[in-house]
C-alpha cells in the first residue's frame, strides 16, 4: 500500500514539475468552456476512525472493508477565468462493494477548479476539486458528507476541439458527525481514482 | 469577504452535519464487515468448553476455550450431507442424539448416537428407534431436558445411556399440529397447503400447557406469526410477527394467559432464535430481501426497543453464554460477541 501511494505521490509530482516548466503559449481566452465526461475505477486506499486514530489499508476482511476496485463517471462544466484557470462544477457517481457484497454509492457534487499550466495539443491539468457527496450504503444509511479531491494527468487533443485524457488523484470523503454519542463513528475514507476522460473545448 | 467566508463555512458544516439521513453510521463499519463464509451452520448443543454444530461438511466442535472459538472437523458421514435443522440434541452424557432425513414420505427415522466423550475418537452408530412409527419434526433442549416432538404433536423427553434411547412422553397429542416452534405448539384445522385464509380451532401451548394470547392478537394469522420461543425457568417469552411489526408477549411455561410487552417494526418470515440479556429479550433481525440485519433489543420493562444495524447478510443460528459473556454464533458469517451499546447491545465480531 505504501508503494502505491508512494508511486501515485511521485507521478503527481513529476506531473506538476512538468507542467510548471510548460508555461508558453496560451490555448484558452477569458471564457473559455470545457465539458468533460470521465469513467474509470477507483482503488480505496484508507479508512481512518478519527475517534480511536486507527488507521486501515488493505483490501481484506478486517481492513478497510471495502474490496479493491469500484467504479466511477461524472460529467463537467468549466469556464476559464483567466487563460490559465478554470472553475465550473462536477457531478459523479461512484461505487464499490464491501468485502460483504454490501454496496457504498457516492454521487459527488463538486465545485472544480483547474489550473492549466501546459495548455495546447497536450495539457497537464490540475484540479481540485470541493463540495459533498451523498453517500449511502444497501444495508441501511446514508449522509451527505464533505467530499473533496485532487487530480492531475494527461489530456491530448487529436483535434483543436477534443481530447483525450488518463487522470489519476485522491479523494478525502470525511464522515463527521457533532453529536457526542457518535463521535465513535468519525471516519476518513480515501481513494484514488484512476480515470479516463473525454473533453471537449471551445 | 472574511465575514462572508466565515458563514459560507460555518453553512457548510451545518449543512454536512444536519444532513445525517439515517442513524447508522456509514464508513466505521468497514473493519468489522465479514465475508460469508457459506458455512451453513446448525446448531446441537453446548458443553462447558465446546459448542457442536453440522456444517455441510460434517460434524464440528467449536472450542470455546480458544481466543478465536475455533471450530475442528470431529467427524464426517454422508448422514451430514442432508440439511437438517433443529434434528439433533447433546445429552448429558455426552452424547449426540441425532435423527436422519425427515423426508414427509417417511414412515420413521433413523436414529444415531455420536459419542463426544473422546474427541480424539468420535464415533457414530445407529440406533433402534424408541418410537419406530414416527417421524420428528424438532429436538430441542429446554430447561436442560431434551424433547422431541413427532409430526402428530407427541413431545418426548429423551436421554440415551450411550447404547439406546429411551423416550418418555411429555405431553400428549391436543388435535392437528400445525406448526412448532421450540416446544409451543400449535394445533389448528388447516387444508393441505396451509393457506391462512382455512386455518380454524387454532389453539397454543407450550409442551402441554395451554396458553392464551391476549383477545386483541388472538386470530387465525397467529398460527403463522409465531417466530420465536424463549424460557427460562418457568419464564416463558414469546416474539410473533405480523405484517408490519414485531411483538414480545410474555408468560409462564405452566400455560395461563400472555401479556403483550411491546413491539417493533420489522418483517421476518421464518423462525429465528433469541435470547434474554439481563432485563431484555435480544434478537437479530435479518431482512433477506433487503440483507440488512439489525440486534434487535426488547425491554422487559414495556419501555421503547431499540436496535443496532450490522453487517449484511448475517442470520443468527443460536445465541449463548460462555464464562459470563453473551455470544451469537450465525449460519454463515462466524461469531460474534454481544456487546452493550449506547442504547441496547450491539453485535462485535469474534
Amino acid at each position: 500500500m505504501k508503494k502505491i501511494i508512494k508511486r501515485i505521490s511521485l507521478t503527481l509530482l513529476l506531473c506538476t514539475l512538468l507542467a510548471a516548466q510548460a508555461f508558453s503559449a496560451t490555448w484558452y481566452d477569458n471564457g473559455s468552456q470545457r465539458f468533460t465526461i470521465t469513467a474509470g475505477p477507483t482503488i480505496p486506499t484508507s479508512l481512518t476512525l478519527l475517534s480511536s486514530g486507527e488507521t486501515f489499508t488493505g483490501w481484506e476482511e478486517g481492513d478497510i472493508g471495502l474490496t479493491p476496485v469500484g467504479g466511477f463517471g461524472s460529467i463537467a462544466y468549466q469556464v476559464f477565468l483567466n487563460p490559465y484557470l478554470a472553475l465550473g462544477g462536477e457531478i459523479g457517481y461512484a461505487f464499490n462493494y464491501n468485502v460483504d457484497g454490501t454496496l457504498l454509492t457516492n454521487v459527488p457534487m463538486l465545485f472544480k477548479l483547474t489550473v492549466m499550466p501546459l495548455q495546447g495539443r497536450v495539457e497537464i491539468p490540475l484540479s481540485f476539486g470541493l463540495g459533498f457527496s451523498y453517500m449511502s450504503i444497501s444495508d441501511g444509511g446514508a449522509y451527505l458528507p464533505f467530499f473533496a479531491s485532487f487530480e492531475t494527468g494527461i489530456d491530448y487533443y487529436f483535434t483543436d476541439n477534443w481530447g483525450i485524457g488518463l487522470k489519476c488523484g485522491i479523494w478525502v470523503i470525511p464522515e463527521i458527525y457533532f453529536e457526542s454519542s457518535r463521535f465513535s463513528q468519525n471516519s476518513l475514507l480515501t481513494m484514488v481514482p484512476i480515470t479516463l476522460s473525454v473533453t471537449y473545448r471551445q | 469577504m472574511k465575514r462572508t467566508a466565515m458563514i459560507l463555512i460555518a453553512a457548510l458544516a451545518l449543512l454536512a452535519s444536519s444532513c445525517n439521513l439515517d442513524n447508522a453510521g456509514i464508513l466505521y463499519r468497514g473493519p468489522d464487515r465479514t465475508i460469508s463464509d457459506n458455512m451453513n451452520r446448525n446448531y446441537i448443543g453446548q458443553s462447558a468448553g465446546s459448542l457442536f454444530i453440522t456444517t455441510e461438511n460434517g460434524l464440528e466442535r467449536i472450542d470455546l476455550n480458544s481466543s478465536s472459538f475455533t471450530s475442528t472437523l470431529i467427524l464426517e458421514d454422508p448422514v451430514f450431507d442432508v440439511y437438517l435443522q433443529d434434528r439433533a440434541v447433546l445429552d448429558d452424557s455426552g452424547y449426540i442424539i441425532y435423527l436422519d432425513d425427515n423426508d414427509p414420505e417417511k414412515t420413521s427415522q433413523q436414529f444415531y448416537l455420536i459419542n463426544v466423550n473422546d474427541l480424539s475418537n468420535v464415533r457414530m452408530k445407529a440406533v433402534d428407534s424408541f418410537a419406530a412409527d414416527k417421524v420428528f419434526v424438532d429436538a430441542f433442549t429446554a430447561d436442560s431436558v431434551n424433547y422431541f416432538i413427532a409430526k402428530d404433536g407427541t413431545v418426548y423427553s429423551v436421554t440415551t445411556d450411550g447404547e439406546t434411547v429411551t423416550g418418555n412422553v411429555d405431553a400428549g397429542q391436543a388435535g392437528t399440529l400445525y406448526s412448532n416452534i421450540g416446544g409451543l405448539r400449535i394445533f389448528a384445522e388447516y387444508d393441505y397447503d396451509k393457506d391462512s385464509d382455512k386455518i380454524t380451532n387454532v389453539s397454543f401451548d407450550y409442551l402441554g400447557k395451554s396458553l392464551n394470547f391476549p383477545d386483541d392478537y388472538k386470530d387465525t394469522d397467529l398460527a403463522v406469526q409465531i417466530r420465536s420461543v424463549w424460557t427460562e425457568g418457568t419464564e416463558l417469552y414469546v416474539i410473533t410477527n405480523d405484517t408490519d411489526y414485531f411483538h414480545l408477549f410474555m408468560g409462564s411455561t405452566e400455560g395461563g394467559d400472555l401479556t403483550h410487552v411491546s413491539l417493533i417494526s420489522g418483517i421476518y418470515r421464518r423462525p429465528f432464535p433469541c435470547t434474554k440479556i439481563g432485563d431484555n429479550i435480544v434478537f437479530l433481525h435479518w431482512n433477506g430481501s433487503s440483507s440488512t440485519s439489525r440486534l434487535v433489543t426488547m425491554p422487559l420493562d414495556g419501555s421503547d426497543p431499540s436496535y443496532s444495524t450490522t453487517s449484511n447478510g448475517i442470520e443468527a443460528e443460536v445465541f449463548f453464554t460462555h464464562n459470563g459473556s453473551n455470544y451469537m454464533l450465525s449460519k454463515d458469517h462466524g461469531m460474534f460477541q454481544i456487546i452493550q451499546a449506547d442504547s441496547g447491545y450491539s453485535l462485535q465480531s469474534v
